[in-house]
Order: C-alpha cells, then sequence, then structure tokens
C-alpha cells in the first residue's frame, strides 16, 4: 500500500513550514477579532473612550448583547468566510509548492500512482484544516471564559461547534477544484486567484435566487454569513457539493496523470 | 548509425519518438537503443530537444508518436513498475528547502520504499555527511546539485537519467561525479543516460554518444572507437561533385559521402584512401582541385553535425 508511505511524506514535508503557523494565526485571528466585539459589547463605554468604535458602530453594537450565543453565533458566520480562504491557501501551498519549489516533476517521476498523491495532498490539506477548525473552537471557548460572557452551557457550546465543524467539512468538496487549478498552473498565483473569484462569485449569487446551486454560495448560506438563508437550502444544493468535489478531484487526477507536466 | 550488439540487453528503446506543441516540434523519429551498464551521452544545443525526450522517458510528458521500452517494456503499460527501477535528475537541482538534506534523503527513501540504510550510504557517497543536518533551502548551488544526484541514486536504480548532472559543480566535483557514474556502470552494471552540452564531460564519460539537432537524432557513435582513432574523413573540391560521388560510389564502394554546399565532397569511409580517390578521379577526367585527409576531435563533429551556426 503507498497511500500510507505517501501521506507520511506529506506531513513530513510541513516540518518547519512558515504557513502551517501563518494559517493558524490568521484562523486566529478571527476569534480575537470575535472575542474583541465581545469585549466592545460587554463595555461599550470604555471602548469608545479607547476609541475602538465610533457612533456608527456604537449603534450597532448596541443592538446586540455580549453572551456566549453571540460568540458562537459570530464564530459561525466568520469561519463560514474565513475557512474558505484558509482552506484554499492550505491546498494552493500543498499542490502548488511542488512546482514553485521545482519538485512536480521528481513527485511525478516516481513510481507511484498519480491518484494516490492527489488523495495524500487532499488529505493532508483536509486535516490541517480540521486541526485549524478544531483550535478555532478551542480557542473560543478560553476567549469566552476569559471575557466572563453570560449565558454559557455545553448543549450551547458543543451544537455551535459541531455547526462550525460540519459547514467547514462542506468547504471540502470545494478543495479539489482549487487543486486542479493549482496543478493545471503550476504554481501558487493562478489557484489564489481562482479562490477570490469564487468568494466574489460566491458572494453575487448568495443575493439571487440561484444561491442554493452554486457551490461557493451555499456554505455561506449555511453558515449565515449571507443572512438567514440556510432555509433555502434544498437536496439539489448537496448534489451541487458533491458534483463539485467529484468534477474537482477527477480534473486533478486526470490532468496529472495524462497531461504533460510541465514545470 | 552504430547498432547495438545483439548479445547485450538494451535497457532504453526508442522507436520514431515524437513530441509535438502545437506546430512546434520538439521531438522527431528518435529512435535510440541504450544498452545495459553503458553510459550513453545525448548531446545536443540548447532546445534540440534533449530534456523534452528525458521527459518522455521518466513519463512526465505524452509522445506525440512513437514508441518507448525501458527494460524491453512498454512504458506506457507498466509505468509504475519500470520506473521504480529508474533514478533521475531532470532540469536542474531541486530539494524541499524547509527540509534538512538527509529530511529529503528520507522522503525520497520512504516513497521509493528503501532499505532505512540507504540514506547514510547515499549521504556518504555524494559527500554530504556534513551537509546532512542543514536545509535545502541554505545550501550552495553545487550542494543542491549534489543532494538532487543522491535523491537519484539513493533507490540504486538500474537506469540513471541525468540531464546535465554538472551543472553548477566544481571542478573537483564534476570528477568526484564522473568517477562515480564510472564506477556505477563498470562495476554495479547501472546504465547510465546523461545529457548534456557540454562536450569535454561527455568526451571523457560516454561510451556511446547520441547526437540531437532541431529534434532529430542526427547521428548514434560509438564514442569508445572515435576516441580511440578519432573520426577521419578525406575532403575533396573537384568541378563536377554529382559525377565525383557517382564515380566513388560506382568505382571504390564508398558509401558515407556527403557532398557540401561549397561544391565539395566528403568522404567518411574508413577505408577511404586519399591516393586511390585522386587516381580515380583524374582519370575520369573530373578536375581536382583540392583534397584533404582531417581528423575530427568530438567538438569540430558536433559543430558540423549541428551546422556551427548559433
Amino acid at each position: 500500500m503507498s497511500f500510507p508511505r505517501v501521506l507520511g511524506t506529506e506531513l513530513i514535508k510541513l516540518k518547519r513550514c512558515k504557513v502551517t503557523w501563518i494559517s493558524w494565526i490568521a484562523y486566529s485571528f478571527i476569534v480575537l477579532v470575535c472575542g474583541l466585539f465581545m469585549w466592545i459589547m460587554k463595555d461599550p463605554e470604555t471602548a469608545g473612550r479607547l476609541g475602538l468604535i465610533g457612533q456608527k458602530a456604537r449603534f450597532s453594537v448596541g443592538a446586540q448583547t455580549a453572551s456566549w450565543s453571540t460568540l458562537m453565533a459570530m464564530l459561525e458566520q466568520t469561519s463560514g468566510v474565513g475557512g474558505m480562504i484558509v482552506l484554499s491557501v492550505i491546498v494552493t501551498y500543498i499542490f502548488g509548492r511542488e512546482y514553485a519549489e521545482g519538485m512536480g516533476k521528481y513527485m511525478l517521476s516516481l513510481p507511484l500512482r498519480r491518484s494516490v498523491i492527489v488523495i495524500a495532498k487532499l488529505t493532508t490539506a483536509l486535516a490541517w484544516f480540521g486541526v485549524l477548525c478544531l483550535s478555532l473552537v478551542a480557542e473560543g471557548l478560553l476567549i469566552g471564559a476569559a471575557l466572563g460572557l453570560e449565558g454559557f452551557s455545553w448543549a450551547l457550546f458543543a451544537a455551535s461547534a459541531l455547526r462550525i465543524l460540519f459547514t467547514s467539512g462542506l468547504f471540502t468538496a470545494l478543495a479539489p477544484a482549487v487543486a486542479w487549478v493549482a496543478v493545471g498552473s503550476g504554481g501558487y498565483l493562478a489557484p489564489l486567484g481562482y479562490s477570490i473569484f469564487t468568494l466574489v462569485l460566491g458572494t453575487v449569487f448568495g443575493a439571487t435566487d440561484w444561491a442554493p446551486y452554486c457551490p461557493w454560495s451555499i456554505v455561506p448560506l449555511l453558515s449565515g454569513v449571507a443572512g438567514p438563508g440556510s432555509a433555502q437550502l434544498r437536496t439539489g444544493s448537496a448534489l451541487v457539493l458533491c458534483a463539485t468535489f467529484l468534477v474537482g478531484a477527477f480534473g486533478v487526477i486526470a490532468h496529472l496523470a495524462s497531461a504533460d507536466n510541465a514545470q | 548509425m552504430v547498432k547495438p550488439p545483439e548479445t547485450t540487453s538494451t535497457v532504453i528503446r526508442t522507436r520514431g519518438l515524437g513530441k509535438s506543441y502545437g506546430r512546434v516540434r520538439a521531438v522527431e523519429s528518435v529512435s535510440l537503443d541504450v544498452r545495459q551498464g553503458e553510459i550513453y551521452g545525448f548531446l545536443g544545443r540548447n532546445g534540440a530537444g534533449k530534456t523534452t525526450t528525458i521527459r518522455m522517458l521518466l513519463g512526465l510528458a505524452r509522445p506525440t508518436e512513437g514508441e518507448i521500452e525501458l527494460f524491453g517494456r512498454p512504458l506506457r503499460r507498466a509505468r509504475l513498475e519500470l520506473l521504480g527501477r529508474v533514478g533521475c535528475l531532470v532540469e536542474g537541482a531541486a530539494a524541499y528547502p524547509n527540509l534538512t538534506v538527509r529530511e529529503n534523503l528520507e522522503l525520497q527513501r520512504r516513497l521509493t520504499a528503501s532499505p532505512r540504510r540507504s540514506v547514510e550510504d547515499t549521504l556518504r557517497l555524494l559527500g554530504l555527511e556534513a551537509y546532512a543536518d542543514r536545509r535545502a533551502g541554505r545550501l550552495s548551488f553545487g550542494n543542491r546539485q549534489r543532494l538532487s544526484l543522491a535523491r537519484a541514486l539513493l533507490h540504486s536504480p538500474e537506469l540513471i537519467i541525468l540531464d546535465e548532472p554538472a551543472n553548477a559543480l566544481d571542478p573537483a566535483g564534476i570528477v568526484e561525479i564522473r568517477e562515480l557514474l564510472r564506477t556505477l556502470a563498470d562495476e554495479e552494471g547501472v546504465t547510465i543516460f546523461m545529457s548534456s552540452h557540454i562536450l569535454a564531460e561527455v568526451a571523457q564519460l560516454a561510451d556511446r554518444i547520441g547526437i540531437i539537432h532541431r529534434g532529430r537524432l542526427v547521428e548514434e557513435l560509438d564514442y569508445e572507437s572515435f576516441r580511440r582513432k578519432g573520426r577521419r574523413f578525406i575532403e575533396l573540391g573537384v568541378d563536377d561533385p554529382v559525377a565525383a560521388e557517382a564515380l566513388l560510389r560506382a568505382r571504390l564502394g564508398f558509401a558515407d559521402i556527403v557532398r557540401d554546399d561549397a561544391g565539395g565532397l566528403r568522404v567518411a569511409d574508413v577505408d577511404a584512401d586519399a591516393g586511390a580517390i585522386a587516381k580515380e578521379v583524374v582519370l575520369a577526367g573530373i578536375r581536382l582541385h583540392r583534397l584533404l585527409q582531417v581528423q575530427e576531435d568530438l567538438e569540430e563533429h558536433f559543430m558540423r553535425l549541428t551546422g556551427g551556426e548559433s
């Protein structure tokens, strides 16, 4: 079985890798920002004196109260967009680095099935992203406790944490297409551009009736970042996500297996 | 063309191999044979098609025509099994910069399912022990080249395909690698297919040479005999080269005659004798105004075959 061997080497490749830390810092930043908002809501007068909120923000902050349910709802929404960006960066790095570091040709001239290479890389990306999501939930718990927010219950926390993990898991469907762009273009730039483009596409379609059928709108819709639209999601949405995953996965495998792999 | 003897097994065999990128024909009808245990120098100018050929041999580019066989089996059908017997250095040295030299080799060891001790053995073989714990991103170009060579050799391949192996190495490093490759070929029967545009490097190492020019394999020669005897030919200037060529073919039985643009003839048959040629030409009433016996070295031979122009 070559899969465990390839997966093992993919994990070794992350050793001393700055991008792992950068992605963790970026994802933790979401928690810090949510925590900062909670603190502002909790004590708007001090925040106002420190110049942290203007009149406009004071108005919107005044409409909400600092509590565990607000913090977790905020984490769900921000991770709904942040997760899409962070996972794209991870996938871009894992696939694109082979070309950027001149190792693509060596990887592909190994006696390994190219589908195994793709699956091992995607597994690594998803495992890495999974760790970040768990870390986000844990940091949310820590920051909520540190701020002394009211209304905590394990049931509320667990339900919200599961929603975060579930919506983050749905991003898996979008990852192979990013990998396809990375191997097709042989580097970092095109997949990052593609990710930004799909983020914009998801936002634009999120405001239309087509949102439940646009793969990049479905997860933000579910996380609530695109408004309370999860009710709009239909069986077709699940099929669209499955199809997006399959097209991306077959695309990247077929590209590596059959095309000229220029560096 | 030099035909490989039937007694030795052929490790690389291509027939009518070609590769086009759109309208550009990068490689055209390349048929070559590389025997087991020999060092085959693949010579060509920049852009001649060397790297494209190597990419096809490694399954990195799909041929648009022709067949490739490694170890007597079609690469297309047995890629995984065949590539396990091949080590390569292609299009320059590379390594994962965040990993140390040892970790880079450890990756290769795991991916090729090689024994544990192979990492330390290869570090020693390539003189990289002192750099074993240094990150690859902090290596000099020369040592990065050594690391790439180490990765190519780690799993003890039976065939090593090297694209410009001497790049970035210092003179002592070049000698060391040359001796290492010679030993691998002579003592362990490893076959080495090596591309280069540095003639001196190939001249000192290769057993046979293939010269590729504008995508076509223009000559395969047994460099061992070329090195011993040199390439000798006779050049003559006559007023009627067409008649002179026909005469020499018919009367003296020469086969290797080339007419040049300046109206001269070049007779490269091994047994060509200047006296006999002069006699036949003069007796036939053809005016002979130049007769030269030329001894070519590899550089002159290469320049002549590839046209000499830049």
